[in-house]
């Protein structure tokens, strides 16, 4: 017990990772004929990608942002103008995105950092109901509520592809690149100074971290990829529209069930979360939308409901439950 | 005295005679701290020598807790001036005093109750530590000193209260600090806990390490401190070595409190 290793090595956690990237990547070998499933698994891995990138400051830094709508369209803007008005490839374009949101993103999170839980939680959702306002507002740049529509190019560089199936390739690693960012993080000196921060930041003080930079670093790392996200969403539906980026229970909100459900603060939570709900939701949407419209949201609060109930620390935390009992068993047994 | 009816003869105090061994480290003059009409700090002067051992002691409500926190950052002074070596840190917020070198426990543990032992001290190792192995190397090597080595994969949730505390000095000890300060954190340890627990300071203050602590436990004091602060309501009412206040006719009331009678 006493030398059992503690925090895994590299070279475990490089091979737990490609194992993990293999087992998502099997469902797009099995469903690419499929267009209506290979549609529902391209949106699972973009949100499972988001939902990790929501988790760095919401998981990790105990901040549980109702903003990252604001990221996530700014990302989606940023890359759909770079691309219509100056023919920059998409690829290109997400990085000034990145940046753009990161910069945006501690400039109005700086003052709301004072506030604690869901008082920070309003405001940040404040944030999005302004945003979602100067959005629709702002027609020259934005085309207001008719949105900006970016026509079918296909081609590489223009991140368009005829062949449905580059798109959940995308996304899949859209999903990779922020798992890979995750895993760096919660085993970096940031990473531990954000437990820190959202365990206790009196304590963290003492240990010389200092909270308002930590917060401010976590929620740039987070917002840069919630843009690029936002923007890989931009190039999938080739609508880039208020209503939609701003939508609480389809982007902002969203982040945060997938998370809480999948096991929040932990780096696997928010994919099992995404991989679990997005599905169902897709499906339930799709089977029941056009017979009785909204009986798939009921299902999806039922569902909601008994997570909250029997899943205290999500997905994630049910399985380390299980694995402990499992060790303890075998432990005792030997 | 600002408040009337708080007056009373300082009965001793004896600055310029008890001179700290070699240079003034930690410096604290003239402070005051007010909280509305209730002045919990009134004008407390001290000196702590590098690799000193300073105990301040008192009856409770004495400010005790108050003064450590102008020491450590957590609360700003309403007048007056806190150094470390010879820097005045009286703006600095407290993670800055931390990495001027100033280690610290709370009279209510905070163990960061999601990490594990090990993650909680390498929370503060990481200070000096920047990559995850070396980091984890010297967390160990701390853990290993508090006596916490076989607890170092537990959740911190899952510690005893000893076992807290000793994670508290931990964390505290993981940061290299050149002057440590402890709040109580003696309190609920049993005898010999707190034995190895005295062994332990004795240990690190023969390697340098400084030592300003509040303690209740005045055993505890007699065997370990060099130098004792009595505070009474907020002031300072003595000072001196710890054998020599401890039999203080005047300390020993203000201790017990019978001046109230």
């Amino acid at each position: 017990m006493a030398g059992r290793a503690l925090i895994p090595s590299w070279g475990r956690v490089a091979s737990l990772y490609a194992g993990g990237l293999a087992l998502a990547l099997l469902p797009l070998l099995l469903l690419s004929a499929d267009r209506f499933w290979l549609n529902i698994l391209t949106y699972t891995y973009l949100f499972a990608g988001l939902a990790v990138a929501w988790n760095v400051l919401a998981g990790f830094g105990g901040q549980f942002s109702l903003g990252h709508g604001v990221f996530f369209a700014i990302g989606a803007y940023a890359t759909g103008l770079l691309f219509m008005k100056w023919s920059v490839s998409p690829w290109l374009a997400i990085l000034p995105a990145a940046l753009a949101s990161a910069l945006i993103g501690s400039l109005i999170f700086l003052p709301t950092f004072r506030l604690k839980g869901s008082f920070f939680a309003i405001a940040t959702l404040a944030f999005n109901e302004v945003a979602l306002v100067f959005a629709n507002y702002f027609e020259s740049v934005t085309g207001g509520p008719r949105g900006i529509q970016i026509p079918f190019r296909a081609g590489f560089a223009n991140m368009i592809f005829a062949d449905p199936r580059g798109y959940a390739l995308l996304m899949f690693g859209f999903m990779a690149l922020t798992l890979a960012v995750a895993l760096v993080l919660r085993r970096s000196r940031l990473g531990y100074y954000l437990l820190a921060v959202r365990e206790d930041e009196d304590a963290a003080r003492a240990a010389g971290i200092s909270v308002v930079r930590v917060k401010l670093r976590a929620t740039a790392l987070s917002a840069a990829l919630t843009a690029i996200g936002g923007g890989l969403f931009a190039m999938y539906v080739r609508t880039i529209d208020p209503p939609t980026l701003f939508s609480l229970p389809d982007i902002g909100v969203k982040f945060a069930l997938l998370t809480l459900i999948g096991g929040i603060g932990t780096v696997i939570g928010p994919v099992l979360g995404a991989f679990l709900i997005v599905p169902i939701e897709s499906y339930l949407r799709a089977l029941l939308g056009g017979s009785v419209p909204g009986l798939h949201l009921i299902l999806m609060g039922l569902l909601m409901l008994l997570a909250a109930l029997f899943m205290r620390r999500g997905v994630a935390g049910a399985i380390d439950a299980l694995l402990e009992r499992w060790r303890r068993r075998a432990r005792s047994a030997a | 005295m600002a408040a009337p009816g708080k007056e009373r003869s300082v009965s001793m105090s004896t600055p310029a005679v008890e001179r700290p061994p070699g240079e003034s480290f930690l410096r604290v003059r003239s402070a005051v701290k007010r909280f509305g009409g209730l002045t919990a700090v009134d004008n407390v002067t001290f000196d702590v020598g590098r690799g000193e051992i300073v105990s301040i002691i008192g009856p409770n409500g004495a400010g005790k807790t108050t003064l450590f926190n102008l020491v450590t950052g957590q609360l700003k002074p309403t007048s007056g001036e806190v150094s470390l070596n010879g820097e005045v840190i009286n703006a600095l917020p407290p993670d800055r005093r931390a990495r001027l070198g100033l280690g610290r426990t709370f009279q209510i543990a905070k163990p960061l109750v999601a990490l594990t032992a090990l993650e909680n001290v390498m929370v503060g190792s990481f200070l000096h530590h920047r990559r995850l192995g070396a980091a984890e190397a010297k967390a160990r090597e701390v853990l290993d000193e508090v006596g916490l080595a076989q607890r170092a994969a537990i959740r911190a949730s899952q510690l005893t209260l000893s076992e807290r505390r000793r994670l508290e000095v931990a964390r505290a000890l993981a940061l290299d600090p050149s002057v440590i300060l402890l709040d109580e954190v003696m309190a609920g340890l049993n005898p010999s806990e707190v034995g190895e627990a005295i062994a332990l300071f004795q240990r690190l203050n023969a390697s340098g390490l400084t030592f300003l602590i509040i303690e209740h436990n005045l055993k505890v004091v007699r065997a370990f401190s060099e130098r004792v602060i009595v505070l009474d309501r907020g002031a300072k009412i003595a000072e001196g070595n710890a054998e020599h206040i401890l039999s203080t006719p005047e300390v020993v009331t203000a201790y017990l409190g019978s001046r109230r009678r």
